[in-house]
């Protein structure tokens, strides 16, 4: 029957037909996706919407900028603000609604500087990771936290804050700088290599007008305080060179932006070292060789030499009448976890583990590294006192005393879970050929161990040159009735 | 006759359009859309460049055809690509997410040819959060060797619970205060 095929063919094609009607229809009718979130993790741009966009990237000059077309998108109702900190090759970052279903963002940048693109095959998620040539700095440590749960974003339209006045509130004990800002800032703490220095880094932070030229506090803690104000707002920077192993910590006010800079004495740092009750922890041991440093034939092992250092160490300590745990005194293995656990079971004062870094690369690094947990001030404070000595003996290059978080967030087992003032040294590098050479050294462990010591009864005791004046002062009245007869003073003569 | 062949046409037509427009608006994923254009996807891997003895991260652009896992491509990307801290053979035995955890598992060759060193150790994590941290469905990564939880790769860096992929960053408002 010819005319039911006809029939049929007809009924088809327009059902065929509303299909393809209906097709173009929905395909314009739902609300575009919108922008969610511009986020910064170190040298990559996260760019966040709420539904599948395209993206398009190019490049103009003058002034060199990466741009950045997402479509079909249109801004949030909300205002965002890009999170994280932005790397130092950009100036800043723009966004707006370049066409009616097309956001742009700019990224103006200093430099030259490649640049990938990615996407999520789920289309929400563009990152545009900034390439080679590229300064993006290492990990920072995440102890600067505002304490407000609605911190100061990195954002390119707001001016920078301005530090209006600043006061020194002391005790005998402390010694506190309150700093009154125009906005809440973030600020990182960041020892410095040169004995008991460290850097309050204020980024985004300009000098006020009505600022003191001298900051020295004249406290008993307190060596030399300097102040650096960046005109332009970038970064402002504070140095404070304490006497003595302290401990610094910074204070964000709730309500107001203020932050306070607070110098104390850390933790077990009152008394003598003899009084002390130290953990001594030489890395790995028995089936856990730790790193490898190999010359010819022959191999030497890092839990060798944290363990002849260590024993020198131990030895040392007894002779001062300090009180010793070893979690390890000869070739044994010792589970991780259990190494921190000993010393906070017997209440230890110090928990100090030894030993030997290595590098993907022989020959990469050279020089010793003193490690401390997060932004712990009290063991910062310590790391300071032993990399302080142990690098000026080591004739190997001070790496200083760093964060366990310089490179992963979470930091080393035995430092976190330690309760105590804890460190954990790198003497040297075992992949290194010179540094070997030391680390294998009889006379050079004995070297490392005694400056373990001298610095933890700096830490202790406080530094050598300050006792003496101390002793000075307590010793003469004592052993002024002795030498009275001996000794005369000008009026007595 | 001939007017109700048409009629029948007729009706036939606007059943064939109805059911047509039922079928298209119950089924929108089904509706073609000849103007989009093929997004190829890639992700980054990161892999730590020694300058003067310090580290900085550089992410490397891996392809991925649609349709690929491009979780599983970048971790196993990241096992060979030039620069890798992942000791020399470590392959990737198996990934899963699930909660915001990815379970990565590692043959062997990550515990046996790990060479030491505390900064080895740091650098194999963090590539291996920096990597996986481009995911948005993983929070949180626990690492695996043939199948068995580990504690830490080299007796440094505590792995024993999943760690964070994510650095906190100081302007973050999730950063925690560690201490």
């Amino acid at each position: 029957m010819p005319t039911v095929w006809r029939v049929a063919i007809v009924a088809v094609l327009v059902g065929w037909l509303a299909i393809r009607v209906l097709a173009q229809s929905t395909g314009s009718a739902p609300a575009l996706p919108s922008l969610q979130a511009l986020r910064w993790e170190e040298s990559v741009l996260n760019i966040l919407t709420s539904g599948k966009v395209t993206v398009n990237t190019f490049t103009l000059r003058e002034p060199l900028r990466v741009v950045i077309d997402l479509s079909p998108c249109t801004l949030p109702t909300e205002a965002i603000q890009p999170e994280g900190d932005a790397p130092t090759v950009v100036e800043r970052v723009r966004w707006g609604q370049f066409k009616e279903d097309v956001v742009r963002v700019v990224l103006d940048l200093r430099d030259n500087t490649q640049y990938a693109l990615s996407t999520l095959p789920e289309g929400n998620l563009a990152m545009l990771a900034l390439g080679a040539g590229n300064p993006s700095p290492l990990v920072q440590q995440a102890g600067a936290t505002p304490a407000s749960s609605n911190p100061a974003k990195t954002n390119p339209v707001q001016p920078p804050a301005e530090l209006l006045a600043v006061e020194w509130q002391t005790t005998e004990e402390d010694a506190r700088l309150r700093m009154q800002l125009t906005r809440r800032v973030p600020v990182r703490l960041r020892p410095l290599k040169e004995g008991y220095s460290l850097i309050l880094e204020m980024p985004q932070v300009k000098p006020g007008a009505d600022l003191p030229s001298n900051w020295d506090p004249k406290h008993p803690l307190v060596d030399a305080v300097e102040f650096a104000g960046d005109a332009t707002g970038t970064r402002s920077t504070i140095r404070i060179r304490t006497t003595r192993a302290a401990s610094l910590s910074v204070e964000y006010d709730k309500d107001q932006p203020v932050i306070t800079l607070a110098v104390n004495r850390p933790r077990n740092a009152h008394g003598k070292l003899s009084e002390k009750h130290i953990v001594i922890d030489p890395g790995h041991g028995g089936t856990s060789k730790g790193a490898v440093g190999r010359d010819g034939n022959s191999v030497v092992y890092e839990k060798d030499i944290a363990l002849a250092i260590a024993l020198l160490v131990r030895d040392l300590l007894l002779k001062e009448k300090a009180t010793v745990t070893m979690t390890r005194e000869d070739d044994s293995t010792v589970d991780l976890y259990d190494r921190p656990k000993l010393a906070n079971e017997k209440g230890a004062d110090f928990f100090i583990s030894i030993h030997c870094d290595s590098t993907p690369k022989p020959n990469s690094a050279s020089g010793t590294t003193t490690y401390f947990h997060a932004s712990d001030p009290d063991g910062r404070a310590l790391a300071q006192a032993i990399q302080k000595h142990v690098a000026a003996v080591t004739g190997l290059p001070n790496r200083g005393a760093q964060t366990d978080t310089a490179i992963y967030q979470s930091g080393f087992a035995v430092l976190r879970r330690s309760e105590m003032p804890a460190v954990l040294i790198e003497v040297a590098y075992i992949n290194n050929d010179k540094d070997r050479a030391k680390l294998k050294d009889p006379k050079f462990q004995r070297k490392v161990a005694e400056a373990i010591v001298a610095g933890l009864r700096a830490y202790v005791e406080g530094e050598k040159e300050a006792r003496l004046v101390q002793d000075e002062v307590q010793i003469r009245p004592a052993s002024s009735e002795g030498e009275d007869e001996r000794i005369q003073t000008p009026e007595q003569l | 006759m001939r007017s109700r062949w048409i009629l029948l046409v007729v009706l036939l037509a606007i059943l064939a359009f109805g059911g047509g427009y039922w079928y298209a608006s119950r089924r929108p994923e089904l509706t073609p859309q000849p103007d989009e254009k093929p997004v190829k996807p890639s992700v980054v891997v990161f892999v730590p460049l020694e300058e003067n003895g310090k580290y900085r991260w550089e992410a490397k652009p891996v392809p991925v055809a649609n349709g690929e896992d491009a979780l599983r491509i970048a971790l196993e990307h990241l096992l060979i690509t030039r620069d890798t801290p992942f000791p020399q053979g470590t392959r990737l035995l198996r990934v899963v997410v699930s909660d915001g955890v990815a379970e990565v598992d590692f043959s062997r060759e990550l515990l046996d040819n790990f060479p030491g060193g505390s900064t080895t150790e740091a650098l194999i994590v963090e590539s291996l959060c920096r990597t996986l941290a481009q995911f948005a469905d993983v929070e949180n990564v626990r690492v695996l060797v043939e199948g068995k939880r580990i504690d830490t790769i080299g007796e440094h860096v505590d792995l024993s619970e999943p760690v964070p992929v994510r650095q906190p960053t100081a302007t973050s408002p999730s950063a925690p205060v560690t201490n």
